[in-house]
């Protein structure tokens, strides 16, 4: 039996994580996403997970994590252990459901093994967890006209086969959307006021510690 | 690496330039000094710099290097007319010059046109076969065409050669690090540590590199790398401060003979209070936060 999952994303977590690869132009950049999963899980009678089932993943917010030296653990450990216990202590249900990658090159589409990697970490503790990597085609088109397709791609982790694109003849048993119908146009604007340079990411925060990786003023 | 002074001025004049005022070819030299990468800012200003006549005409001899300069930006960003014209004018003034054909070697690479550039390069390295930055673009070609085994190849033979080209070695470290080739990512860094003991940010890189790496070992050589960057940076550095405490973590979740060692505690204890001075001082919100992670980590350490 199959189940099936639907990833909504608000605006608030997919602008943000766009605008710090924009940032970023020349180097990979990554991030966890914010949020929390809700619905039904096939258990057996005993009443275990078994991962699979009908489920939502409310994605509410993101977490720009770093620019350079991607591959590498200490600091991403101390990232993930900080946002854990941030969210944890705001008392919202919220907690790290996915993880986005943008790679260096402009024609990568390729799902790296750090991407894989940090993916697999993040599923330990939130089976549903998504890996969104940036689509260079798509946000190259964005500006082009109003279009409700996010500008990234969605993969998901299935038991046997491992990380699985969401697309014809990948993944199935998924959806990715966009919760409001004004992300693209917003992202856009945002764009053209080089919004991205107020990102703050925590590659950013262990450089000059009064930056803040929560980046709540952004969207002002 | 640029210093946090040299970072202010830089972006004072960024801002003056991007706000219509400022001295664009100021800010376009202290580019150049610090060798930061400011395409678009470069590409734009320093464009509408030599296409105004009167001011072209102020720079003197500087203004061959600013068409340089500008060229290499506008190519960053994409923009292949105008750094053809740059192009064009340098090759005007210089008709024979090695450093304008590298030039139109880059403008081949911007376009995707590998072939070219690859075949000019190395017309152009059997007549000077000692110039490192014509080396260098094939090992970015490589890069950017993502054949990084290809560009690891490359840059091994050039440091063959160029044995003391610390960037190059650095380089070469990301590159095993992408690779996951761990081993041979260690050795870069011991090369750059033997040429430069006092460069906190290489005991940084290795550090991090060898608790990548794990193992009770590696975790506890990383410690020590972390604290000699602390003490090179006058324990300035976050990374190098919170490394110490990640070390202690990942040391005590590692099962190992003789594990224990009585000053390991005291380290992670003085680090943390340093980290958290300095959180009091610039970022009073997040110190509960990291107070509480700290705690957590000293308690797993004791017990």
């Amino acid at each position: 039996m199959v189940g099936s999952t639907r990833y909504e994303i608000a605006q608030t977590a997919y602008v943000k994580l766009v605008l710090h690869a924009l940032k970023h132009k020349t180097s990979a950049v990554n991030g966890v996403l914010i949020g929390r999963v809700s619905g039904v899980g096939a258990g057996d009678s005993a009443g275990n997970e078994s991962g699979v089932g009908n489920f939502t993943v409310e994605i509410c917010n993101s977490v720009p994590f770093f620019h350079s030296h991607l591959g590498l653990l200490p600091m991403l450990e101390l990232a993930l252990t900080q946002v854990d216990e941030y969210f944890v202590s705001q008392k919202g249900g919220l907690s790290i459901v996915g993880y986005y990658h943008a790679n260096e090159r402009f024609d990568d589409y390729e799902l790296s093994s750090v991407a894989r990697k940090i993916g697999d970490h993040i599923t330990r503790s939130c089976p549903q967890a998504g890996i969104f990597l940036l689509d260079n085609r798509q946000l190259g088109v964005l500006s082009k006209g109003a279009t409700q397709k996010p500008v990234v791609q969605l993969y998901v982790r299935e038991a046997v086969r491992g990380w699985r694109q969401l697309a014809a003849g990948g993944a199935q048993n998924a959806e990715l959307v966009l919760k409001e119908a004004t992300a693209n146009s917003i992202l856009s604007d945002y764009i053209s006021e080089h919004r991205e340079q107020l990102v703050v990411d925590f590659d950013e925060h262990l450089d000059d510690i009064s930056k803040d990786w929560l980046n709540t003023n952004l969207f002002d | 690496m640029v210093g946090a002074t040299e970072e202010m001025e830089l972006q004072k004049l960024e801002r003056d330039v991007e706000g219509g005022g400022g001295d664009v070819a100021q800010y376009l030299a202290l580019v150049r000094k610090l060798r930061v990468r400011r395409s678009s800012t470069v590409a734009r200003h320093g464009l509408a710099l030599l296409n105004n006549s009167s001011a072209r005409s102020k720079l003197g001899a500087d203004v061959w290097t600013i068409y340089e300069q500008v060229a290499i930006a506008a190519l960053d960003c994409h923009a292949l007319e105008a750094a053809k014209e740059c192009i064009g004018a340098l090759r005007t003034k210089f008709p024979e010059s090695m450093r304008v054909a590298r030039l139109e070697g880059m403008w081949w690479e911007a376009k995707g046109a590998w072939q070219q550039a690859e075949s000019l390069y190395s017309d152009l390295l059997a007549d000077n076969p000692s110039d490192s930055a014509l080396h260098k673009r094939r090992i970015a070609m490589a890069k950017a065409q993502g054949n990084l085994i290809g560009a690891v190849e490359a840059t091994n033979k050039y440091l063959e050669t160029f044995m003391a080209d610390h960037d190059a070695w650095r380089e070469l470290a990301d590159m095993y690090i992408l690779l996951q080739m761990y081993k041979q990512a260690a050795f870069c860094f011991e090369e750059l540590i033997l040429s430069q003991p006092t460069n906190a940010l290489y005991h940084l890189g290795y550090a991090e590199l060898l608790y990548t790496m794990g193992g009770l070992d590696n975790l506890r050589a990383a410690r020590k790398y972390y604290a000699a960057a602390i003490e090179m940076s006058g324990g300035q550095n976050m990374r190098a401060l919170f490394g110490i405490c990640m070390c202690g973590t990942a040391i005590t979740q590692t099962k190992g003979r003789g594990r224990d060692e009585k000053d390991s505690v005291d380290l992670l204890s003085l680090a943390g209070s340093v980290i958290v001075k300095q959180y009091k001082e610039k970022c009073p919100n997040k110190v509960d936060l990291i107070t509480s992670i700290l705690d957590k980590q000293l308690v797993a350490n004791i017990a």
